[in-house]
């Protein structure tokens, strides 16, 4: 990480500080500054974990609501966003075996359905990219979503996963290489499909 | 460094190595095909993925905000009604436990002292023959487990499910 990048942090980290102090000193609307500045984080790394729009917005909401509902208990040893990604990723993980356990077959539809969607709005790699993520297990969808935002450290990756930093780069690596793995081959068989 | 991994490769991606290391593997890259095949294999999901942030509906910092703002007003549990759930339980478990065991046996015709007899006159109680008082309590029993249901209900349940309802929508 960049002098720069570390200055820039921390100057974050601070704001994130004296936005929940306001807050909690009773100013509650200035918890849209932070739903508005996390929004898109909380949301892609929902929808990397989901691989549905509408489940990723619903689990961002609950996220954003349990963060609000649980703001007098977050005791700032840690950064805002590191403890606010936590709450996406098990509400998140929660939401996926919850839905799983529904029903797999109008889950399988979904997909199908949220796949056709997004062929629309990205490009085809792109999307077999989502595909092989969407492959991969609900920790390591976690892990590569909260390393490809850039915005944790490894160290701080490992305190929301709950995993030693050792381990974070050792998983990290290997789903990295299993998704290159899965895009190589998805994009060969297209290949041949042609 | 002898052989290069995909490991080294994904340090390398990452700037992860040191300048000897790093060095090394620029040299390899400009002579090695299939290194470079590698690489590129490596980069291409970081490509898609790096930094790529998606963009939730435009309306989501209003509904989450309006969703939080309900639950000020969301319905509370009310105390009362926990209190008459309560004590209507204690009365149900009470009286079943009694009546089973034929603990209770009323009678009406409690004696009057003497001392009162001697100036007033008491009429004696009699029930009409028909009367069972085992199957009355038994109904007053029935009728408060019913109006512990319905106030279990109204109470406790509906508030409860219309407050996550409010909060979650769903």
């Amino acid at each position: 990480m960049s002098c720069q990048s570390v200055v820039k942090d921390s100057v974050n980290h601070i704001n994130d500080d004296i936005i929940i102090d306001r807050i909690l000193d009773g100013d509650k609307s200035q918890y849209k500054v932070l739903i508005d500045k996390y929004k898109g984080y909380a949301f892609t790394l929902a929808f990397n974990v989901l691989n549905n729009r509408e489940d990723a917005e619903e689990a961002a909401q609950d996220s954003f609501i349990k963060a609000f509902k649980n703001l007098q208990k977050f005791n700032r040893q840690s950064k805002f966003s590191t403890w606010f990604y936590r709450i996406v990723t098990n509400t998140a993980i929660t939401k996926g075996r919850k839905n799983r356990v529904v029903s797999v077959d109008i889950n399988e539809a979904r997909t199908i359905g949220s796949t056709a969607r997004s062929s629309v709005e990205m490009d085809d790699q792109k999307k077999f990219v989502r595909q092989g993520l969407a492959q991969l297990s609900d920790q390591d969808k976690t892990m590569l979503s909260l390393f490809y935002l850039k915005e944790l450290s490894l160290e701080e990756i490992s305190e929301v996963t709950d995993l030693k930093t050792n381990l974070i780069k050792v998983k990290l690596h290997r789903a990295r290489k299993r998704l290159a793995t899965q895009l190589k081959t998805m994009l060969n068989e297209e290949a041949l499909n042609l | 460094m002898n052989k290069i991994t995909d490991e080294v490769l994904l340090d390398y991606i990452d700037g992860a190595l040191d300048k000897a290391d790093e060095q090394f593997i620029k040299k390899q890259l400009q002579s090695d095909m299939q290194l470079r095949a590698r690489l590129h294999d490596l980069k291409k999901a970081d490509k898609h993925l790096m930094g790529d942030i998606l963009h939730p509906s435009v309306n989501f910092t209003d509904t989450v905000w309006k969703k939080i703002s309900n639950m000020g007003s969301a319905p509370r549990l009310s105390l009362n009604g926990l209190l008459i759930v309560l004590a209507a339980m204690v009365t149900v478990v009470l009286g079943s436990y009694f009546m089973t065991d034929s603990i209770i046996d009323i009678n009406l015709n409690v004696g009057v002292p003497s001392s009162v007899t001697e100036y007033v006159k008491v009429p004696e109680v009699e029930l009409p023959k028909g009367i069972n008082l085992k199957i009355i309590s038994q109904i007053l029993l029935y009728s408060i487990s019913f109006l512990l249901l319905l106030i279990l209900d109204r109470a406790i349940l509906k508030p409860y499910f219309r407050r996550r309802r409010q909060l979650f929508g769903h």
